[in-house]
């Protein structure tokens, strides 16, 4: 569900400037309502939460000193390492565990257990095999994209209809051909959704793991700022992991999506 | 829809096997964990790294006892499940109200899309040490963090719920007379039912993760503490113990409150769309 917001059904959809002004309201009602707070007829203080501006210079100020680089750069670098173990992976066994009767009945109490615990809850643990390092956090992302991708690989690869395989066989096709030309192609709308949705979480995860298993990143810029009361730091990092997030959905995800959704999907949208 | 939850109406047989498991499906649940223990113990036995670090399958059940008596154990693990729950509670019911909104609003739905996909791209995390500044280091602060965590798929339930109600239906009430009242009570927000209870399920197995978590940063007491606690004493089988207990006890919520209520909404609520 996470990501993968219903789509807008056609008829639902405003032009131009009104679309606009539509959208892009909330944001600035919430802008001038938190500065009208932080101002002192709103009366709220500053180690509550501190105004647009002093935010704002806070930014500018890590900017500067390069702390922002460091972090944004060291969490990108270990959410794409886990991103592409736990995909591949996921990818893998959904596929082999869809195809294969023996290997899921022997495949699938275990991912239900494993998946169950998946992600954050393997902490604890991780800091204490893998110490307080990258390997921990690139574990936990990995932990977390794995069983996201792998069950919605599992799920594209079993509505794929029987008959597209068989056809395949009949006319003389190999396993891997079936893998190949129905399989992949079949269950990559969902495989999609599954990556999307593995992004997600898997960067929430990250942040998590930051905090508790890790030296530097994002996690450790906002759990200082709580620490050592710097709360503009806080709200910084609060919007450049939302910020970050949103782009790798939007900018990497959605068209993609998109586009194969078009090209192979067998249904797209509400309808309406 | 994103999430690989399959929710299929079980005939009345199937129902009956899934309430009363027979002796193979259990063996078969269970059998494929004896390799995996059975390997666990050669890894123990080869001495891969100390005991402490490895420590044998068996030796899990000492450590569990161990742990229960030095920790009040069951009052633990209830605090844990009433954090959920309450959780639960405000998540479903802001996720409903303001899906509902957006739902059924073509206004509301064009400008507030952008900044909720926006709140919930942050995460929980994101608001965690905001949430322990404003609210400080209890109960209200876990509860607000993971019923942030469940809103999202709760919202996001209820209005694809919403949206894929066909139109034919809300129509006929209209044409019978009915107004909008009528048609959200009759017609949309029983055809989302469905919807948001998978919804609900999704954002409480995320949420559970939340609550560990949670308590691992912020509380005093609870199952994600008694694991970040056994973690700075270095006692693996603790940490361990707390796993497969946080595990076994979202599949049991899971499989006897969470599954059941969907299965149960489907049966009842759920639409099947014939097209002519």
């Amino acid at each position: 569900m996470a990501t993968a917001t219903p789509a807008i059904p056609s008829g639902f959809r405003p032009s131009g400037a009104r679309l606009l002004v539509l959208r892009t309201l909330p944001f600035a009602i919430a802008v001038v309502a938190w500065w009208a707070a932080t101002t002192p007829w709103g009366g709220v203080p500053r180690y509550v939460l501190p105004s647009p501006s002093a935010v704002f210079q806070d930014a500018v100020d890590l900017a500067r000193q390069g702390v922002l680089l460091d972090a944004v750069l060291s969490s990108i670098t270990r959410m794409v390492v886990g991103f592409l173990v736990g995909a591949t992976l996921g990818i893998t066994f959904g596929i082999v565990v869809g195809t294969n009767r023996a290997v899921a009945a022997f495949f699938m109490p275990l991912a239900r257990f494993f998946q169950a615990i998946a992600g954050v809850i393997w902490i604890p643990l991780a800091v204490l095999w893998l110490g307080i390092s990258w390997r921990s956090v690139t574990f936990i992302i990995f932990n977390t994209v794995f069983f996201l991708v792998f069950y919605n690989t599992l799920m594209g690869v079993q509505t794929v209809p029987r008959t597209l395989r068989n056809s395949i066989l009949t006319l003389g096709g190999s396993r891997w051909d079936v893998i190949r030309e129905v399989l992949l192609p079949g269950a990559l709308p969902s495989i999609l959704v599954g990556l999307r949705v593995g992004v997600g979480y898997g960067w929430r995860s990250l942040i998590a793991a930051e905090i508790i298993a890790s030296g530097q990143g994002l996690g450790v810029l906002i759990w200082q700022g709580e620490r050592f009361f710097r709360i503009p730091d806080i709200v910084v990092g609060l919007f450049l992991i939302g910020l970050i997030s949103l782009f790798m959905d939007r900018l990497v995800f959605a068209p993609l999506q998109a586009r194969t959704v078009e090209r192979w999907g067998t249904t797209a949208g509400a309808p309406r | 829809m994103a999430i690989a939850i399959t929710s299929t109406v079980l005939s009345r047989p199937a129902r009956f096997a899934a309430r009363h498991p027979s002796l193979t499906t259990i063996l078969k649940n269970v059998g494929p964990f004896v390799p995996l223990l059975a390997l666990w113990q050669v890894l123990v036995w080869l001495r891969v790294s100390p005991p402490s670090f490895l420590p044998a399958p068996a030796s899990l059940v000492p450590a569990f006892t161990s742990l229960a008596e030095r920790s009040n154990l069951f009052g633990q693990l209830s605090l844990t499940v009433y954090r959920v729950a309450a959780a639960a509670a405000i998540g479903l019911g802001a996720g409903v109200l303001l899906g509902a909104a957006v739902g059924t609003s073509r206004t509301l739905y064009t400008s507030l899309r952008g900044i909720i996909d926006y709140l919930q791209a942050v995460g929980e995390i994101g608001w965690l040490p905001l949430f322990i500044i404003w609210s400080g280091f209890n109960d209200r602060t876990i509860i607000l963090t993971v019923a942030y965590t469940i809103f999202f798929p709760v919202f996001y339930g209820t209005v694809s719920g919403l949206l894929t109600v066909p139109k034919t239906l809300s129509d006929s009430v209209l044409t019978l007379g009915g107004g909008r009242w009528h048609v959200l009570r009759e017609v949309l927000l029983p055809g989302a039912l469905p919807a948001i209870i998978t919804g609900l399920r999704v954002g409480m197995g995320f949420g559970w993760r939340t609550v560990i978590l949670a308590e691992m940063l912020v509380a005093q007491a609870g199952l994600g503490v008694l694991m970040f606690q056994a973690r700075s004493f270095f006692r693996v089988d603790w940490v361990l113990v707390g796993m497969v207990l946080s595990g076994m006890l979202w599949l049991l919520t899971d499989r006897f409150v969470l599954l059941p209520l969907e299965a149960h909404t489907i049966q009842h609520w759920g639409i099947q769309v014939v097209e002519a």
